[in-house]
């Protein structure tokens, strides 16, 4: 709005709407709190506040818009979007906003294609939205912003830590899968909420997002992509260290050497060994302390407010839970500084994750201490642990996978599908990376790679066994996340609203 | 908010000087909201002039009336916002 000449009775409306947000009221009220927490200066305090109130105010405008309406649909979204100039996309992300906080239902429509014979079976078409919008005083619907302490008391909590590097008063900890609150302290603005990948998260929104591929049009089980090539660093102080290709850190070695980032975030062990901790990267000597695969949760977002401060530009490397919280953070922007740093999001494969302590059962189920551990894989179904002096152990993971956190169980993202590049052992042969090129910011970046001869890279068509493997452990991850969902739906449990 | 939606085109808030709350510190309290708010009418593109608080005592007539007149004449020079359109029932 730039002049007071263009503002309607309508619009004045949606900013008194806005102002008694329960989420706008508690950031309000608790300013001293925040700004006393140290965490965010009060210009930052202001900027969120603000970037906050126009994101609500957006969305209020649409629901009093589809109010109007006597059928809401794609079209009526259309018109919206092209009246206030936005882009559908940001449409779409209000719209699913408003359907996550049980202010309008959507119904989907398809359309059915009638099979042509065996080679082509009968299948279902997108038409269009049915959008049913609640009437009432909207006060009355119970707001769905609560302190994440539902998610992980819910035993649905990723551990990716993003919530406790945004709370605008410090009041969470994540330390390995698990999660703690001082309640006291909580002002209950639903930040953390709004963030947190396991309360609602925008697949389809994400996978629109994501599809820039030009080969593939269809969304897969790895989800959707540009390229696929196996490779492998030429880094010698990487290679050395690496668990497979190396890719990942080779990616941040050219990123710190090209003065293309400042800083990085990734994982490193801590002072007890084999239980990993979130580091903050500030150049290429520290990438060799992440090197390796942690397999104990690590909740590398919780000390994103490290860099708070000015413009810097980031990397993340992380799990699938990490990139699909920063893609939510950015497709849902409420001007949190330092999630606005983030300029490269590294994914890696993950299957699932352990907590340190069932760590400790696997060690025991493996008879080996977990001192004398020097490095786990899996691989061909099996867990291997490699001793310091040399011995090789394994257990079939089928064994142990009820020692995995079952947080974990609803998860359905195998490859990190939300990230620009993701990175990962499965469907190339050992010692090789499988690099999955998403973004056009993740093909830049592998390019250099290339040209600046720090990678050797094959296209993944000429290695074994390739992508068919990596496509079915995916949708076997997939499939394992449905029926866990569905079990804890039957059970009347929390599930994340996906 | 309440009171521009029915038509208001500025609002002035009295109240006691700060320490003479006969509530506690509820003046202080509408203080930081009204501070707010102008920080907030700046923001979506209104004059922050058309929401003024005032600090004067019960007996401070001279301070009340001044207090009025300051925001007339503010708002006065400023157009009349949209108003409610009346529906026919
Ligand atoms: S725990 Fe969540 S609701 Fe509570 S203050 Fe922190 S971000 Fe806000
Ligand atoms: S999933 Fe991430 S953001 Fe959500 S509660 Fe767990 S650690 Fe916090
Ligand atoms: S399985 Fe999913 S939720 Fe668990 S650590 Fe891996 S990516 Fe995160």
């Amino acid at each position: 709005m730039d002049s007071e000449g263009s503002i309607t009775w309508e619009y004045l409306k949606n900013v008194a709407d806005t102002l008694n947000s329960y989420r706008v009221r508690a950031l309000i009220d608790a300013k001293d709190e925040i700004i006393n927490a140290g965490r965010y200066s009060e210009d930052q305090y202001y900027s969120i506040l603000f970037k906050m109130f126009d994101e609500e105010l957006l969305k209020y405008s649409l629901f009093e818009f589809l109010k109007t309406q006597p059928i809401a649909n794609i079209e009526i979204l259309k018109e919206f979007s092209q009246k206030n100039s936005l882009d559908i996309k940001k449409v779409y992300s209000l719209l699913e906003l408003l359907r996550s906080e049980n202010l309008i239902k959507i119904e989907e429509v398809y359309d059915e294609i009638e099979a042509q014979g065996e080679e082509t079976p009968s299948k279902l078409v997108f038409r269009d939205f049915k959008i049913e919008v609640y009437r009432e005083d909207i006060s009355l619907v119970k707001s769905i912003y609560e302190p994440v302490e539902i998610i992980f008391d819910s035993n649905i909590c990723s551990g990716c830590g993003t919530c406790a590097g945004v709370c605008p008063v410090n009041c969470l900890n994540i330390y390995n899968g698990f999660g703690q609150i001082d309640k006291d302290k909580c002002i209950r603005c639903g930040i953390c909420y709004y963030v947190c990948p396991r309360s609602y998260l925008p697949v389809k929104l994400m996978n629109m997002y994501q599809d820039n591929a030009s080969k593939i049009k269809e969304y897969t089980n790895i989800g959707n992509f540009i390229e696929v090539y196996s490779a492998r660093t030429k880094v010698k102080e990487i290679s050395e260290v690496c668990q497979d290709g190396g890719i990942a850190s080779t990616c941040l070695y050219y990123l710190f050497d090209n003065q293309k980032i400042d800083f990085a975030l990734g994982a490193k062990m801590s002072n007890t060994i084999w239980r990993p901790e979130p580091l903050l990267l500030q150049n290429k000597k520290d990438i060799i302390q992440t090197a390796g695969t942690k397999y104990v949760n690590n909740p590398t977002l919780r000390i994103l407010n490290e860099f708070n401060g000015s413009n810097h530009s980031v990397a993340v490397v992380g799990v699938p839970c990490i990139m699909q919280s920063l893609l939510k953070s950015e497709i849902y922007n409420i001007g949190i500084p330092s999630l606005n740093n983030v300029k490269y999001k590294i994914g890696i494969f993950c299957m699932e994750s352990f907590s340190y302590q069932s760590l400790l059962k696997i060690c025991e189920v493996l008879k080996i201490a977990i001192n004398d551990i020097k490095k786990m894989d899996i691989n061909k179904g099996k867990f291997f642990v490699y001793t310091n002096n040399g011995e090789e152990s394994s257990v079939p993971i089928k064994e142990i996978s009820h020692l995995a956190r079952e947080d974990c169980e609803v998860c359905f993202d195998l490859t990190s599908e939300s990230a620009d590049i993701s990175v990962g052992s499965i469907g190339s042969p050992s010692g090789w990376n499988t690099v999955i090129i998403r973004t056009e910011t993740g093909k830049k970046l592998y390019e250099s790679l290339i040209a600046k001869d720090l990678i050797e890279s094959k296209p993944i068509e000429e290695v074994k066994p390739g992508l068919p493997m990596l496509q079915k452990i995916a949708g076997i991850k997939k499939n394992g996340c449905k029926k866990h969902i569905n079990e804890k739906k039957e059970k009347n449990l929390r599930v994340p609203i996906y | 908010m309440e009171a521009f939606l029915n038509g208001a085109d500025g609002v002035a808030i009295i109240s006691c000087r700060e320490g003479e709350c006969n509530f506690g510190d509820a003046n202080m309290n509408t203080y930081k909201h009204v501070k707010f708010l102008r920080k907030l009418f700046e923001h979506i593109g209104i004059s922050p002039d058309r929401i003024q608080q005032y600090f004067c005592a019960a007996a401070e007539v001279e301070k009340f009336v001044a207090s009025v007149e300051d925001i007339t004449k503010k708002v006065q020079a400023l157009p009349p916002l949209p108003k409610r359109k009346l529906t026919p029932n």
